[in-house]
């Protein structure tokens, strides 16, 4: 895929990310569009516009709405950086497929965003994690599977 | 030798990262000019975007109301009916009013107003990462805007501006875990202080200073105008008191004014440069 149009795909998704998705809240904990779009990207396109769309929808998320610059950015790349590792599992029609990579993403990111801002000496507990972690992944795997059902055809086909 | 090469670019690219987290921690005075660039066409879009779903998560909330408006008729005709009797005694307070205005005038009274500076601004998007209590206004240095200028809503405080663009600002709020405020308890008999300690939930944890503090629920928490906040703003109020026989200290459980969850326009009290860079020194 050309870089001006994963760049255009990542600022849509950010725009719907940051706006629309807001409202669809759950205790106040929204579904991650970027993971459930890596994840798709992860199966159906190559290595580099999965690191690309990693790249450009982590600096848009960083640079208009998280306080750190950067942040965003280091953990979709490591979150690509794995999926690209699972390549040889991943099956194309299979929904368990994007079930587990969705979950893996999830965790992988709230995780490790959890062990920065502790290493950033920021006072979050343990159960605020746990609390994002199952609400989160419920919501990005529904979501998830929603996405995948609605845009199967269309990218076997391509 | 490619795996090395390749190695070498994650290893460069985590410690640029890791540079650029450092550095905009806190929050930075000013942004790039791609930044600012890239924003007239972001910010304009999620402002159309915030009002689509406001009004689409409005209607759906009015349908399910539906129900409901029956019993709130009755409320309604109740409250009529004090308001009616209210109505009656305010007017004849306003003839007081109006002769203290008059008063007022003949003595050359010039009024203090310490927020005579103030831009009101709509919230056109959230942070995204679960993580953070922070928005984006569609207000920036080109309204009058500076880092550390004071965020406002429904009365209550709802926080600062963290960093700042041409025409937008990232606003942290006092629910956030980057939040430090010190408080004082609102009561006649008593100057009970304390601080914000943590935030969960949306509610907030404080610390009182007083041990054998007189503490009760319902009672209202305001700034102490230590820190950035001036004296006076509207907190919230406490909700549960916590006795913590181990720290020597009570803790206290308080619901912020403000419900942040609906939060659709906010009022910042703007500064000077020098006041915000003042601050920023001595932050």
């Amino acid at each position: 895929m050309k870089i001006t149009k994963i760049m255009l795909i990542s600022l849509i998704v950010f725009l719907i990310q940051s706006t629309i998705v807001q409202k669809i809240s759950v205790h106040e904990i929204q579904p991650n569009l970027n993971i459930i779009v890596i994840v798709l990207i992860a199966i159906y396109y190559d290595n580099k516009t999965i690191l690309v769309y990693s790249l450009f929808s982590g600096l848009f998320q960083d640079l208009y709405t998280s306080p750190y610059i950067g942040i965003n950015i280091m953990l979709y790349l490591i979150i690509s950086i794995i999926l690209i590792r699972f390549e040889s599992v991943f099956n194309k029609t299979n929904i368990i497929s994007p079930v587990f990579l969705i979950s893996l993403g999830t965790s992988i990111y709230n995780i490790l965003f959890f062990v920065f801002l502790k290493v950033l000496n920021l006072n979050f507990s343990v159960y605020r994690l746990f609390d994002i972690l199952i609400i989160e992944l419920t919501l990005n795997v529904i979501f998830g599977i929603l996405i995948f059902k609605a845009t199967q055809s269309y990218l076997l086909d391509r | 030798m490619e795996s090395r090469f390749r190695n070498l670019i994650i290893i460069v690219s985590v410690l640029v990262l890791l540079l650029s987290i450092g550095y905009s921690n806190g929050g930075r005075t000013s942004v790039t000019i791609v930044e600012n660039l890239f924003s007239y066409v972001v910010i304009p879009t999620q402002d159309v975007l915030t009002s689509v779903s406001n009004n689409v998560t409005e209607k759906i909330s009015d349908i399910s109301r539906v129900f409901k408006y029956r019993e709130e008729i009755k409320t309604l005709e109740k409250k009529n009916k004090i308001l009616k009797e209210e109505n009656i005694s305010l007017t004849l307070d306003k003839v007081q009013i109006d002769q203290l205005e008059t008063l007022k005038k003949n003595l050359n009274y010039i009024n203090r107003n310490d927020f005579n500076d103030y831009v009101t601004a709509k919230v056109v998007s959230k942070d995204s990462s679960n993580w953070f209590n922070m928005f984006t206004i569609n207000a920036g240095l080109n309204q009058g805007v500076k880092k550390y200028s004071i965020v406002v809503a429904d009365n209550g405080l709802v926080g600062k501006v963290y960093e700042i663009g041409d025409n937008y600002s990232k606003v942290i709020t006092i629910v956030d875990n980057k939040s430090k405020i010190s408080f004082e308890i609102l009561s006649l008999d008593q100057k009970y202080q304390g601080y914000i300690e943590s935030t969960h939930d949306g509610l907030l944890t404080g610390r009182i200073f007083e041990p054998n503090a007189n503490l009760k629920d319902g009672m209202t928490i305001i700034t102490t105008g230590q820190g950035i906040y001036p004296e006076g703003l509207l907190i919230g109020k406490i909700i549960s008191v916590i006795e913590d026989e181990d720290a020597f200290l009570k803790r206290v459980t308080i619901e912020p004014e403000v419900d942040f969850r609906y939060l659709k326009y906010v009022t910042v009290i703007t500064i000077d440069q020098e006041q915000s860079e003042w601050i920023n020194e001595n932050n």
